[in-house]
């Protein structure tokens, strides 16, 4: 059963360019820009699909054209059931009204009758935690507590199919589990759900089934392990390709590797190995490498650091980085590569690869801490239980 | 394998290039059916985002056309010397731009409301009728306030309230659907030449004297009269004006004329409009 069919789907948009004028003057040139190209695909009844591509690759003209906010320049959308846009969440609060007018509002123009939303108030409510600021005017709410009630509205909308977008990666830690945790709810009531996002943890999370989509076409569909890989690996090879036009750099990086140090996944707590393959023209003194984990919203998670006298030899060559015990919690980690010479950067490759960190000792929290336990008898007089 | 288990409650929905241009209307209408709380919601909003804002508040309908009946009364009086007995001269104006005032407001607030809302439907779909609609409901409920004025001003002149003049209602309705028609060609239109709205006031400010506002209807030259009373905003406002001051039963040949104009051209400007709807973020 198919819930939303997209056949020979093409959007073009054409801009005047000034200055320009054929016709003796009379009509302006135009140019046409085509922002997606013959895409076709489908979406299965309940199933839960991922769209990933860089900037420019037709992402947000694809969730225009699903919720109808413009027309394809050629092909159909074919869509059974009630789609709900989770996109722009908190569209058309107006700060002269107060939190609750807000809310009938926004409910409003997501299509929701006075009586449903008056049903659903409370539920709100409770789902965005703004408490007594509800009856305040939303002149004074933070940005924060926009998206907390905007997500909450839109969260509580009557649709078979949910269309997601950066929506999850916006607000605190707690409220973003919240969120999932609700994505999740949905998903297994049966709901369909499009997520498109640059969010790569979220989309292996939530979806079972990915599209790459980059310059307006679709390059992959499958797996969301498979699909990432491609997209990372994409972008790794453009900036390699980039930085062999100019091979000046006395030091350049040519590969690499990560993995456990016992041929196994690489899991939190267990012992890890990195290795980045070099190629040097000159020997060189007082070189630093350093490889930087990122978390999926860009922010650095940690890094790396090698000794900064290192001396490399003319030729190919490798730094290996050895990590008794890995730290850093499951999850997918974009990885960045720099080698220093004395504070000056001989070579830089943002996004050289993926780490994916599997489930390795479980615990709670942002990072894991090597660390062991032991109980001793209450007779031994080194353990003191020390009242704060 | 087409329509798969589409049913009442699982609508089908199918986005193409092109829209039909009048088939497309009775399944538009019924979209815009759903989103009737939306219609509420905004002209609410509309309302009590003017009202807080001013200092005037409920009364901020009144000094409009209050004002606009003085500038005219004083310029027009002294010029030309109207003769509009029985009725006292500013009554007479009052009466005139009432509906006139209720016209223009919706026109030109719908204009540039498209130009407000413009980020907001970029990122939202619903209904995009709603928009000037919502504006020509405001500028409604701004006469409402404003004719309890001209009714306080009847019993100041002692000019007689007849039942007749519930017939106003209906004429008002001719006039809500005219003006409604009006905006949604008004804002196609826009779509392609976004700054209509600067032309705007001029172009209301000429079709103003295409109506009896200021000048009693007997004035226009007999020759022109067959042409002057083909325009529906003459008959309604002469007849609104007839009906609420004079107590007169206006000719029901004429809003007949009135309505049936009013339906083919809300119908005609509604199919273009949604033909146009999709045009709206991308080229404004």
């Amino acid at each position: 059963m198919i819930d939303v069919r997209v056949r020979h789907l093409s959007k073009h948009y054409r801009s005047r360019i000034r200055g320009e004028r054929r016709l003796f003057g009379l009509i302006p040139r135009r140019e046409t820009f085509w922002a997606l190209r013959d895409v076709s695909f489908e979406v299965r009844r309940g199933e839960a699909l991922g769209i990933v591509g860089p900037n420019g690759a037709g992402k947000s003209t694809l969730i225009k054209l699903l919720s109808g906010i413009t027309a394809p320049s050629e092909g159909e959308i074919e869509i059974i059931g009630r789609l709900a846009s989770l996109v722009e969440v908190g569209a058309g609060f107006q700060p002269d009204l107060t939190g609750r007018e807000n809310v009938f509002l926004n409910g409003a123009i997501m299509g929701m009758g006075y009586r449903e939303i008056t049903t659903k108030l409370p539920s709100i409510i409770e789902f965005a935690e703004i408490g007594d600021a509800l009856d305040a005017l939303a002149k004074q709410y933070s940005s924060g507590m926009f998206v907390r009630l905007g997500f909450a509205i839109a969260a509580h909308l009557d649709a078979d199919i949910l269309l997601l977008d950066e929506v999850l990666a916006v607000g605190d830690i707690a409220f973003q589990a919240r969120c999932f945790k609700r994505i999740e709810e949905l998903r297994h009531a049966g709901k369909t759900i499009l997520l498109v996002s640059h969010d790569l943890a979220a989309m292996e999370r939530v979806c079972r089934r990915a599209l790459l989509l980059n310059h307006g076409g679709i390059v992959t569909e499958g797996d969301p392990h498979e699909v990432i890989e491609v997209y990372v690996t994409s972008t790794r090879a453009a900036l390699r390709a980039r930085q062999r036009d100019e091979p000046e750099g006395p030091v350049v990086v040519t590969g690499l590797t990560m993995g456990a140090i016992d041929a196994g996944a690489v899991r939190t707590g267990e012992p890890f190995r990195c290795c980045v393959s070099y190629l040097a023209r000159t020997p060189l003194d007082g070189v630093l490498v350093r490889v930087s984990f990122n978390w999926p919203s860009g922010y650095l998670c940690t890094e790396l650091v090698s000794d900064p006298n290192l001396r490399v030899e003319y030729g190919p060559g490798r730094v290996e980085f050895d990590c008794p015990v890995l730290t850093m919690q499951r999850g997918l980690y974009s990885v960045d590569l720099c080698i220093e010479r004395r504070g000056e950067i001989l070579e830089r490759l943002p996004r050289a690869g993926l780490l994916r960190v599997g489930v390795g000792r479980i615990v709670q929290g942002d990072f894991y801490m090597a660390h062991s336990a032991r109980v001793r008898d209450g007779s031994d007089a080194k353990i003191r239980i020390e009242k704060a | 394998m087409n329509s798969e288990a589409a049913s009442p409650l699982r609508p089908r929905k199918v986005i193409r290039p092109e829209r039909p241009f009048l088939a497309s209307v009775p399944g538009d209408l019924r979209s815009l059916a759903s989103y009737r709380n939306l219609f509420s919601v905004m002209t609410a909003t509309r309302l009590k985002i003017r009202y807080r804002q001013s200092v005037l508040g409920w009364l901020w309908a009144v000094p409009q056309p209050l004002a606009l009946m003085m500038l005219y009364a004083a310029i027009f009086s002294h010029a030309v010397g109207y003769d509009t007995a029985p009725v006292p001269y500013p009554l007479f104006l009052m009466a005139g731009l009432l509906p006139w005032s209720f016209c223009s407001t919706a026109l030109s607030t719908a204009a540039t409301g498209m130009l407000t809302h413009h980020s907001l439907m970029a990122k939202v779909y619903f209904p995009r009728e709603i928009v000037p609609l919502s504006y020509v409901a405001a500028a409604l409920f701004d006469f409402v306030i404003a004719f309890l004025l001209l009714l306080a001003m009847m019993l100041i002149w002692h000019v007689p309230i007849s039942p007749v003049a519930l017939i106003g209602l209906p004429i008002v309705a001719i006039l809500v659907l005219h003006t409604a028609a009006t905006c949604l060609l008004l804002v196609s239109l826009q779509i392609h030449v976004r700054d209509i709205n600067v032309a705007l006031p001029l172009v209301l400010q000429v079709f103003m004297f295409t109506a009896p506002v200021v000048y009693p209807a007997m004035i226009v030259p007999l020759s022109f009269q067959a042409f002057y009373w083909m325009n529906p905003l003459a008959i309604l406002i002469s007849d609104f004006r007839l009906a609420v001051l004079g107590g007169g039963v206006p000719n029901a040949g004429g809003l007949l004329y009135c309505l049936l104009l009013g339906l083919v051209l809300f119908l005609f400007a509604y199919s273009i409009f949604k033909w146009h709807e999709s045009k709206i973020v991308d080229e404004m």
